[in-house]
């Protein structure tokens, strides 16, 4: 540390030539010149270190002849700069260098993001670049809380939303909201129908009059619990019905594959071209843009470029690779067909139960004119209970 | 002399520090290897062997092997080097 501000500030070692060199530096000291690591060079002269302010104070004192100071080394930034002055290609060069870095330290260029977890981070950053903030945003411009209430307006996943401009990066702090649970309005008179025809095999009543009991078989769009239940005492009362009915369910699925499929076969040739992305403008490093193949993956790979202390520079290095693939004629066997089709099949039933528990399964499969065929038979158990309001033709009044 | 004594009897009694009265110098030995002296009044030798420096009421001398100076102000300087010895001159 004390060498980096040595260096800047500049400072001269002198060789004094006098009688008494403990003298010399007893003047010093009266006269407030501070020097640093003296060493004796012989009787009479003494080699040290000072300022520069302080070398040219002593040269002031030299007029009285006791002492003559001779400078040896000049060293730090004043002196190289001193020797650049007729240089001045350098020196614009100098003084360019320190104009990018001064400039470079003005605008945005990392955007930290963190306390995402279901809003995506991408969805944060188009908020924020439709309210005004983006890599290479011109960082004294931003407005925090205007950038806040856009962004929050923007995404209403959000509930809490922070920017915090730390040079050239942006700290972006971010909570989600807390979904609200969804309320039942039990004055509303329901029945509960059933979405999916089955065998009911448990069920679980909390209010209403179940017609139908566990054994029964039931179609898609049979009431299962009314809401209309009768007293003797009171009469005809509305209520909202609610249940938990599981039922034996059955499906049967079919996909089909063709055998016969065409397959990329990479040739191992690689065609890779490179340009550069300074603050988003793209800077091509080659002539010919175009390429002469037409079967071909391109897989860009882009490297950002950073200081060695972590701070990331607006110059990308982009590297586009063109992995060219002859197209070949292949085939699937029975077993291989099979297996990518039961894949696809069980995700599909997953996707028609809502993930239901699957009780049992059958598969079948058969091949005809380079078609394979695979079909499931399976048996699920699953909720078919859904609320539905009371029909018109009901009292739509609420009895308690 | 006199009235060295009593400033310093003085400074004793109230738990002053002694060197601000007593106008003694206050030195600092780190290992064999530097010397900071307090409240100097110059330096009468400089050698790479031995140092003298004048500490008001007394010499206090340096001796060792590749001495230098590494700062020195009004009223502070170092030294570094192998120390063999700080004694006091009267």
């Amino acid at each position: 540390m004390y060498r980096a501000i040595d260096f800047f500030r500049g400072s001269v070692c002198i060789e004094a030539v006098c009688d008494y060199p403990e003298r010399f530096l007893n003047i010093c000291i009266q006269n407030e010149i501070e020097f640093w690591n003296v060493e004796r060079i012989s009787d009479k002269v003494i080699r040290m270190e000072v300022g520069i302010k302080a070398y040219q104070k002593l040269r002031a004192l030299t007029d009285n002849k006791e002492f003559h100071v001779r400078p040896v080394r000049k060293k730090g930034m004043p002196f190289f700069l001193w020797h650049l002055r007729k240089r001045y290609v350098l020196l614009a060069g100098l003084v360019l260098t320190v104009a990018c870095i001064a400039a470079y330290s003005m605008f945005i260029w990392e955007i930290d993001i963190s306390g995402c977890e279901t809003v995506s981070e991408a969805a944060v950053l188009e908020a924020m670049e439709r309210a005004g903030v983006k890599i290479g945003t011109y960082a004294q411009s931003v407005e925090p809380e205007l950038v806040r209430s856009r962004v929050l307006y923007d995404i209403k996943e959000l509930s809490w939303f922070i920017i915090n401009v730390h040079g050239t990066r942006a700290e972006v702090i971010v909570r989600e909201r807390t979904e609200r649970p969804e309320l039942i309005d039990e004055s509303v008179p329901t029945k509960v129908v059933a979405v999916k025809s089955g065998i009911i095999s448990r069920m679980n009543v909390y209010e209403g009059e179940a017609l139908y009991k566990v054994g029964d078989t039931v179609q898609a769009g049979d009431v299962l619990v009314s809401g209309e239940m009768e007293s003797i005492s009171s009469g005809t009362r509305y209520v909202h019905a609610m249940a938990d009915v599981y039922a034996r369910t059955w499906y049967e699925l079919s996909l089909s594959i063709p055998l016969l499929y065409t397959e990329k076969n990479y040739t191992g040739e690689v065609i890779s071209k490179h340009s550069l992305c300074i603050a988003g403008k793209r800077l091509n490093l080659y002539f010919n843009a175009g390429i002469s193949v037409s079967d071909c993956d391109k897989i860009s790979l882009i490297k950002t470029l950073r200081l060695p202390t972590g701070n990331i520079l607006p110059i990308q290095l982009v590297s586009d690779e063109y992995h060219v693939y002859e197209k070949v004629q292949a085939e699937l066997t029975e077993e291989e067909a099979e297996a990518i089709l039961r894949e696809r099949i069980l995700q599909k039933l997953s996707d028609l139960t809502g993930g239901a528990a699957v009780v049992s399964s059958e598969f079948s499969s058969r091949e005809s004119d380079g078609i394979f065929t695979l079909t499931m038979t399976a048996e699920c158990l699953e909720q078919i209970a859904k609320l539905e309001p009371l029909t018109a033709d009901t009292q739509p009044e609420m009895s308690n | 002399m006199a009235g060295h004594d009593m400033l310093r009897s003085i400074s004793r009694t109230f738990k002053l520090p002694e060197e601000l009265f007593s106008g003694m110098p206050r030195i600092e030995i780190n290992g064999d290897e530097e010397v900071t002296v307090e409240n100097h009044k110059g330096i009468l030798m400089y050698e790479d062997e031995q140092i003298q420096i004048n500490g008001g009421n007394a010499v206090v001398q340096i001796r060792g092997r590749g001495l230098r100076l590494c700062t020195m102000t009004r009223t502070i300087l170092t030294i570094r080097g192998y120390i063999t010895g700080v004694e006091f001159l009267r």
